[in-house]
């Protein structure tokens, strides 16, 4: 499996991502080699294997549903430049 | 006296018993990093105001016979991917580049609580993606023992401040090697614990699945006491081990006589170089002396732990830096006036090349029609090699290879080549995989430069990582070793 220009714009789409023009082929250089690398594992037979997510396999892990304080309004605004009143400002999204 | 030669348990005695005062510890820290950290590039910021403070209250504390906690007066450093309140947490990205932490990570909390006095953030490779820290978006960090090396990554600024003595203990993450690898690299010890054993929150994500917090150090009673602190249950992240409170010095001076150790063949193949080889060996010997049964053994899965963790890693990470948007923090391309492009433009001026290729290589995985075919397979492939491992530890207490196959490589020699920079990780990230716990111990030299020999162990045995590691360097004697050979001006 090797991927090509117009799968790499596709990826790039989905991942809300752009790179340089004359990157682009490094780019896909690299994901190929690294693609063919984990190639190796389809010699693994795994047609039985249940996937495992978490390696240690735990169970569902309940808690107490108590109102705990969160961050100020003035915390959670500290790392924007970008606020009017209690609002992020963000380009006109519906026309 | 040299205050900085001191070992960190030391420091925290000679504070109490009122030998010397927190501050002149500090004090004594900071004129050290003063002096070397702009040539070896440890730190990206460091809280010199900020650690005075804390140490004058920990004075203030002793001197009314106050408890001041098991590291009270201790200075640490904390990698910049981990939240420490008003403190910048950049992750070495210039997405991140002007972020201030909100609030404090579980492990800077329990720090704080025992009386660590923060010195600085350290440097590291971009989001923690990188074996060399060459992918810091801000600088190189060098290795002490040769500048012209690489401290390996991606936590190489928290190996370097501890190698070169400008703190005795360090936070790290290791979601592949992150922690062992540059420890092996710069000639400290390197815990990556247990997935579940110290809580992630307040840990920049990366591969949720895979990453723990760990500890650098240039004495093993430093990193057990330091495990003491910070491996704790905590509500707040849902993949913390709630278990009980152990106390991991308690084992650490007794005898492994009778412990088995598998050694496995598939960790010494071409690849590993013939002086790290002969320090393992020499390894092997010292634990022998010391009673262990050392055991020939194979773990055939190993071999595909590196493509899994490519695989899962990226996928994890492609989803866990979707929240990076230039919304809310972060840096925001100001020039995009609609709001596709605005995250687009965002996203790719604020991440390097790295990150890039891993958010590449993750979403590609997981897009529709991959899926299954790399990710999936990826998770069933994962539990393979775990339950290898946990057949391995029916039979073995330990098991034992190099930490890395070299040790640390020039800087700019790998530039350009990812795969050769990929398995820089083949003897560490079976470990993540697994889910298991793993110590990197400086046992030897390879071109003049430090290697490690790495330990792993059964979930949550942590103890048994410690005692063998202290027994090992009551004989090897690392630090005589390195003074003596390359006590340069860095070390």
């Amino acid at each position: 499996m090797s991927v090509n220009r117009e799968d790499i714009e596709y990826t790039l789409e989905l991942a809300k991502l752009s790179v340089e023009e004359d990157k682009v082929n490094g780019f896909i250089d690299d994901i190929n080699k690294i693609l063919e690398y984990v190639d190796d594992l389809k010699e693994l037979d795994t047609e039985n294997v249940e996937v495992l997510i978490n390696p240690y396999e735990y169970e569902n892990v309940f808690r107490e549903d108590d109102i705990e304080a969160s961050l100020s309004i003035k915390e959670v605004f500290l790392n924007s430049e970008n606020r009017f009143d209690n609002y992020f400002v963000v380009p006109r999204v519906i026309e | 006296m040299d205050i900085t030669n001191l070992k960190g348990y030391e420091i925290a005695k000679k504070i109490k018993d009122k030998e010397i005062k927190a501050i002149e510890v500090t004090e004594a820290f900071l004129e050290r990093t003063k002096k070397i950290d702009n040539v070896l590039g440890g730190y990206l910021n460091i809280y010199e105001e900020n650690a005075r403070e804390e140490a004058k209250k920990i004075d203030a504390k002793n001197e009314k016979n106050e408890d001041i906690g098991i590291l009270g007066g201790v200075p640490i450093a904390i990698k910049d991917n981990i939240a420490v309140k008003d403190m910048k947490m950049t992750c070495a990205s210039k997405i991140l580049e002007n972020y201030v932490s909100p609030y404090d990570a579980t492990s800077t909390t329990l720090l704080k609580n025992s009386g660590a006095i923060i010195i600085g953030k350290c440097n590291m490779d971009e989001f923690a993606m990188g074996s060399s820290n060459e992918n810091s978006a801000f600088k190189l960090a060098k290795n002490p023992y040769d500048i012209d090396s690489v401290p390996g990554g991606s936590s190489g600024g928290s190996a370097v401040v501890v190698s070169s003595r400008q703190v005795p203990i360090s936070l790290g993450s290791d979601t592949g090697g992150s922690v062992r690898q540059p420890a092996a690299y710069t000639g400290t010890y390197g815990l990556k614990p247990t997935y579940g054993a110290v809580s992630r929150y307040g840990l920049t994500s990366f591969g949720s699945t895979l990453d723990q917090i760990g500890i650098f150090s240039r004495d093993i009673k430093d990193m057990a006491m330091t495990f003491n602190a910070i491996s704790k249950y905590d509500k707040h992240d849902f993949t913390s081990k709630n278990k009980k409170n152990e106390d991991y010095l308690l084992n650490i001076d007794n005898s492994i006589k009778g412990k088995k150790i598998g050694v496995p063949v598939e960790y010494f193949g071409e690849g590993l170089d013939s002086e790290t080889r002969k320090a393992i060996e020499n390894s092997i010997e010292i634990l022998k002396s010391l009673g262990a049964e050392i055991c020939e053994c194979s773990l055939s899965l190993s071999k595909y732990a590196l493509a899994t963790y490519y695989i899962l890693s990226s996928a994890e990470a492609s989803s866990n830096l979707a929240r990076f948007d230039g919304i809310r923090y972060g840096y925001r391309d100001l020039s995009e006036d609609n709001i596709k492009d605005l995250y687009t433009s965002s996203r790719m001026n604020g991440f390097g090349d790295e990150v890039k290729r891993r958010i590449m290589l993750g979403t590609y995985v997981l897009s529709k029609g991959y899926y299954d075919e790399y990710y999936k397979k990826g998770l069933k492939v994962r539990r393979l090699i775990r339950d290898e491992f946990l057949k391995k530890f029916e039979e073995f207490d330990l098991i034992l290879s190099p930490t890395t196959p070299k040790s640390a490589f020039k800087i700019g020699a790998k530039a350009g080549d990812v795969l050769s920079m990929y398995l820089e990780d083949i003897y560490t990230v079976p470990v993540n995989i697994a889910g298991i716990p793993a110590i990197s111990i400086p046992c030897g030299f390879s071109n003049g430069k430090p290697v490690g020999l790495q330990l792993m162990s059964n979930f949550f045995n942590e103890s048994l990582l410690f005692n063998a590691a202290n027994e090992f360097d009551k004989i090897y004697k690392f630090n005589e070793k390195s003074s003596e050979l390359y006590g340069g001006e860095f070390l």
